[in-house]
C-alpha cells in the first residue's frame, strides 16, 4: 500500500444507485483543488463487487441503499478484516446504530448526504487514506510479530525434539528389556517416565504440525482414497485404547462410498485427532459411533459421543489455537489445545468443514465435511485477527 | 523369529540418537557402523563399508540425507535404505523416495522394538528375494 502523500492521483469509486445524488457528490468534487482525483460513479451493486474485486480504485464511497441491497453488504463483501482501501459510507440520514454497524464493518467514515460541503469531503478522503495507510503498518508490524513468533515455536520445538527422542530410546531400551531384567517396582516408575516422554513427544509433534500449517509450508499431496478403508483403518488401531477406557465403537458407512481426491496422511490424522476426542472426553464403558453418509457434493463423516460435551459459551473458541475448556474430564485429558484447531486447517485446506453439534441427551457430534471435488485453497492471509 | 545379523550403517547427526541406535542393533546382534552426517557415510561407503540397510537421518549438517541420496544413488545399491522422518517432513520423506529410499521410519512413535521390527522385516524379505533367485539360478 502506497503512502498516500505519494498518490499523484487519487481513483473513487462511488457507488450510488440515485442518479441525482450522484450528480451532486459529482459537482463537489469537482470543487475538489487540493487533491487530484479520478471519480467513477456505477449504480449497480454487482457492478460494484466486479469493480471493488479488481482493485483498482484507492477509495471507495458507497450509499448505503443500493436497490435490492445495501451499503453493508458490500463492506461485509470486501473483507472487513484485510482489506486495503478505506470504504466510506453515505446514507441520507443520520442514524447511530448503522453508523456503528459500518464501523464494525470496518467503514473508514460515515457520511450523511447534503451535510458535508467539498471541503469537508476533500478532508474526510484524506484523512481515510492516511489512516488505512497507518492501520496498514501497523497490521503489517502484527503479522511480522506474529510471524516471529510460529518461528520461534517451531525452532524451539525443533530443538527440543531430538534430546526428547533420545530419552524415548534410552527409556524403551530398559522398559524394553534390551539390558536385563528390572524390579518391578523400578519398572512401572520407568515405564510412567516413558508414557510421560511419549506425551512430550506428541505435544512436541503437535507444536510443529500447526507450526507448518500456519507458515503455509504444508502443501496437500492428492490421490484417490477410499474414505471406507481409512476409517477402517484408524478404528482398528485405536481399538485398543477404546477397550482400556471398555468403550465400544462402531462404524456405519453406506456400500460402494465413493474415492475421493485427498491427502491420506492428513485425514488421516484428522480422523485419529477428532475420535481420540471422543473417547477421551467420554467416560469409561461408553458407545462413540462414526457414521458416514453422501450428499451429491460431499462426503460426511460423523463422530458421536456420550461424553461431557461442549458448553455453549466455550462454542465459538472451539477451533482456536491453544484452547481448552474445563470440564470434569479435561484435566485428566491433559493436551495442547491443538489438535482441533490443526484439525480444522487441514479440513479447510481441502474446501471443507467440520461441524460441531451436541449429541442428546450428552456429548457431542463432529462431522467432517469433505468435498468430493477438492480444491486445494491457497490462504492469503494467514494469521488470524478478530 | 530369530533375524539374521545385518550390516548396518547409521547415519544421524545426534549424538545420543546414534549411540541409542547403536546400542539397540548391536544388542539385537547386528553389525553396526556410524557416520554423523552423509559426508561420512559416504566416505565410509566409498572405503568398501557394505551395508544391508542405511538407517539415515535427514536433516544433518555438511550433507544432509537428500544430498547424500543424490551422491550415493541408492537404485544402484543393495542396501535398504530406511529414512527417519518426522510429522512435518512429509516432503522430504517424499523426495528421499523419488531419490531410492525404500522406508521410513517416524523418529518420535519408533521404540527400539519397532526399529528391530524393521530391521527383521528387511531381512525376511531379502531371505525371500534371494530364495526366489536361487529358483531362477
Amino acid at each position: 500500500m502506497l503512502d498516500p502523500r505519494h498518490l499523484t492521483n487519487i481513483r473513487v469509486l462511488v457507488v450510488d444507485d440515485d442518479e441525482d445524488d450522484w450528480l451532486l457528490t459529482k459537482v463537489l468534487f469537482s470543487k475538489i483543488k487540493d487533491l487530484s482525483l479520478t471519480v467513477d460513479w456505477t449504480r449497480s451493486y454487482d457492478d460494484a463487487i466486479k469493480q471493488i474485486d479488481k482493485g483498482v480504485h484507492d477509495v471507495y464511497m458507497i450509499d448505503y441503499r443500493l436497490g435490492a441491497h445495501t451499503g453493508m453488504e458490500i463492506l461485509e463483501h470486501a473483507h472487513p478484516e484485510r482489506r486495503r482501501q478505506p470504504f466510506i459510507l453515505i446514507t441520507g440520514v443520520l442514524d447511530s446504530e448503522l453508523e456503528w454497524r459500518s464501523v464494525r464493518l470496518a467503514a473508514s467514515d460515515y457520511l450523511v448526504k447534503g451535510s458535508f460541503d467539498e471541503i469537508a469531503l476533500s478532508r474526510t478522503i484524506s484523512y481515510a487514506l492516511q489512516r488505512k495507510f497507518i492501520e496498514q503498518q501497523r497490521i503489517d508490524q502484527l503479522i511480522e510479530l506474529n510471524q516471529a513468533k510460529d518461528e520461534f515455536i517451531s525452532i524451539a520445538s525443533h530443538q527440543l525434539r531430538t534430546p526428547a527422542t533420545g530419552v524415548k530410546q534410552y527409556l524403551g531400551m530398559v522398559v524394553e528389556g534390551f539390558v536385563g531384567d528390572v524390579p518391578k517396582t523400578q519398572l512401572a516408575l520407568l515405564k510412567q517416565a516413558y508414557r510421560s516422554n511419549e506425551r512430550q513427544l506428541r505435544i512436541i509433534n503437535d507444536l510443529l504440525k500447526v507450526a507448518q500449517v500456519d507458515s503455509g509450508k504444508l502443501k496437500l499431496q492428492l490421490d484417490q482414497v477410499s474414505v471406507e478403508h481409512l476409517l477402517e483403518e484408524v478404528i482398528d488401531e485405536q481399538r485398543s485404547s477404546l477397550k482400556e477406557r471398555s468403550q465400544r465403537i462402531k462404524l456405519k458407512q453406506p456400500d460402494d462410498l465413493p474415492s475421493i481426491s485427498f491427502d491420506a496422511g492428513a485425514i488421516r490424522m484428522v480422523f485419529e485427532n477428532i475420535i481420540n476426542n471422543a473417547s477421551k472426553y467420554s467416560h469409561e464403558g461408553s458407545d462413540i459411533e462414526v457414521v458416514v453418509t453422501e450428499t451429491d457434493e460431499t462426503l460426511n463423516i460423523s463422530v458421536r459421543d456420550e461424553g461431557v460435551g461442549i458448553s455453549e459459551d466455550d462454542l465459538p473458541r472451539l477451533f482456536e489455537k491453544f484452547v481448552r475448556f474445563n470440564n470434569p474430564l479435561s484435566t485428566k485429558v491433559g493436551g495442547t489445545g491443538l489438535g482441533l484447531y490443526w484439525a480444522k486447517r487441514i479440513v479447510d485446506m481441502h474446501g471443507g468443514r467440520i461441524d460441531y453439534r451436541p449429541n442428546v441427551p450428552s456429548g457431542s457430534v463432529f462431522t467432517i465435511v469433505l468435498p468430493k471435488m477438492p480444491v486445494e485453497k491457497s490462504e492469503v492471509f494467514h494469521t488470524q485477527y478478530k | 523369529m530369530t533375524t539374521k545379523k545385518m550390516n548396518i550403517l547409521i547415519v544421524e547427526d545426534d549424538e545420543d540418537l546414534n549411540k541409542a541406535y547403536q546400542m539397540i542393533m548391536a544388542t539385537a546382534g547386528h553389525d553396526v557402523s556410524t557416520a554423523y552426517d552423509g559426508k561420512q557415510a559416504l566416505e565410509q561407503l566409498d572405503a568398501g563399508l557394505n551395508p544391508d540397510i542405511i538407517f539415515l537421518d535427514l536433516r544433518m549438517p555438511v550433507m544432509d540425507g537428500i544430498a547424500f541420496l543424490k551422491e550415493y544413488d541408492a537404485p544402484s545399491h543393495d542396501a535398504t535404505v530406511v529414512v527417519f522422518s518426522n510429522y512435518d517432513a512429509q516432503d522430504e520423506v517424499d523426495e528421499a523416495f523419488e531419490l531410492g529410499a525404500h522406508r521410513y521410519v517416524l523418529k518420535a512413535r519408533a521404540a527400539p522394538k519397532e526399529l528391530l521390527r524393521i530391521i527383521s522385516d528387511i531381512a525376511h524379505e531379502s531371505d525371500q528375494s534371494d530364495a526366489s533367485d536361487d529358483e531362477e539360478d
